[in-house]
């Protein structure tokens, strides 16, 4: 059954398939918020919200274009949301504290990371290293821009076309995929003045 | 034979597989109950936005309706009939006020519901000509009420009456008084009564 056969459905009241197509795009959903708010608890929130609010505008949904890329507006939107709440707890925190937040400070703690890894033991196995380089990479990922990070992270998640993102993030298709572009060159300059090949390595 | 990426793209497929991680999540499943069990609870408010659209619409035409229909009876007063074309100062002679010979005219002014009107007293005597009100205007009401009405007793055979469903509208018949010059007859004046037809 396709999504808009489970659309139409469920604006008649059906509830099971309005779960259905909960269960079909929940991954889909959670990683574009996630992407946007950058913790776990904070996406379900949002997609928990998202849905809601999908489920309450259902009728708005016009069948020209894809549920899954309605869904991502939505959820889109809905974390850019979440995030600003956050910033301004954050600001208020830092004003009360009078000193910078620990929690979502983002990129010198993240070049911080990169530059110093944590002490660890002897690395023998080559999926330790691996997983290191990744962190590193990650870490790097999140000094990036918003502009450019969200791009990246949405089209990286597989879960999104290009046509879907831009829909999303309202941005010409063409300017996200400039974006990505410069997301991962931006990236390669700074792992490679960090002085790492690309496999990871000095 | 195998293809050696270029170390920019193995690079960038490092920094995808990266960036792919930072999204990835496990338990998505788990999380559709939650989502569910709050959609039940919150009800679906798309319907009863559409019944809240819906109603605007109603009460809308429904104000349009009455606007139109209040207009409408305030210019047209069904409740008043068209005024009496007469000469200043000249008392209104009416079907009422056409009655036979011997017959004790009563004043056929009425208080009725705080405004006077002529009464059908021919009708009371004669049996002859049907129900009928003059409900005049205010004004004309006012102008009954500070001079007593002057009473021309007819036999009903001196004027040619229209039948009693004839739509010809009163005022026609005052002008054919008017034109006889009836307001200054007497009963020493008039012609001797003729019987009214029993046939009638």
């Amino acid at each position: 059954m396709t999504d808009h056969d489970l659309v139409r459905r469920a604006r008649e009241g059906d509830l099971t398939a309005f779960e259905t197509l909960v269960a079909r795009h929940q991954a889909a959903a959670l990683r574009a918020a996630l992407a946007a708010v950058g913790r776990t608890a904070d996406a379900e929130d949002v997609v928990q919200e998202a849905w809601l609010r999908v489920h309450q505008r259902l009728d708005e949904f016009r069948e020209d274009a894809a549920f899954k890329t309605w869904l991502l507006a939505i959820v889109w939107n809905r974390a850019l949301d979440r995030r600003r709440q956050m910033l301004r707890w954050l600001r208020r925190l830092v004003d009360l504290d009078g000193e910078r937040p620990t929690d979502g400070a983002g990129h010198a703690d993240a070049v911080a990371f990169v530059r110093h890894p944590p002490a660890s033991g002897p690395r023998q196995d080559q999926q330790i290293v691996d997983r290191d380089r990744v962190e590193r990479l990650q870490a790097l990922i999140g000094t990036l821009p918003a502009k450019l990070r969200h791009p990246l992270l949405l089209i990286a998640s597989g879960e999104y076309s290009y046509d879907a993102v831009a829909a999303a993030l309202a941005l010409p298709v063409g300017t996200v995929k400039w974006r990505v572009s410069e997301a991962r060159r931006q990236i390669r300059t700074k792992w490679q003045r960090l002085g790492y090949g690309y496999d990871g390595h000095p | 034979m195998t293809v050696t990426p270029e170390p920019d793209a193995r690079l960038d497929a490092a920094i995808d597989a990266a960036a792919n991680e930072l999204t990835r999540v496990d338990n998505a499943a788990d999380t559709v109950p939650h989502v569910m069990t709050r959609i039940a609870s919150a009800g679906r408010p798309a319907t009863r936005r559409a019944g809240w659209q819906f109603i605007p619409a109603q009460l809308a035409a429904c104000g349009v309706a009455a606007a139109l229909l209040i207009a409408a009876v305030v210019v047209w007063r069904p409740w008043q009939a068209a005024p009496t074309s007469r000469l200043p100062g000249t008392p209104v002679l009416t079907r009422q006020d056409v009655r036979p010979p011997g017959v004790t005219p009563r004043t056929p002014v009425e208080q009725v519901n705080g405004t006077s009107v002529l009464t059908s007293a021919a009708r009371v005597e004669t049996g002859r000509i049907q129900t009928e009100r003059v409900r005049p205007r205010r004004a004309s009401a006012r102008t009954l009420e500070l001079e007593p009405p002057t009473f021309a007793l007819l036999p009903t055979d001196a004027l040619t009456l229209p039948p009693a469903r004839d739509p010809t509208p009163i005022a026609t018949e005052i002008v054919e008084i008017e034109t006889l010059a009836i307001p200054l007859l007497t009963l020493d004046a008039l012609p001797a009564p003729s019987p009214v037809d029993p046939k009638r």
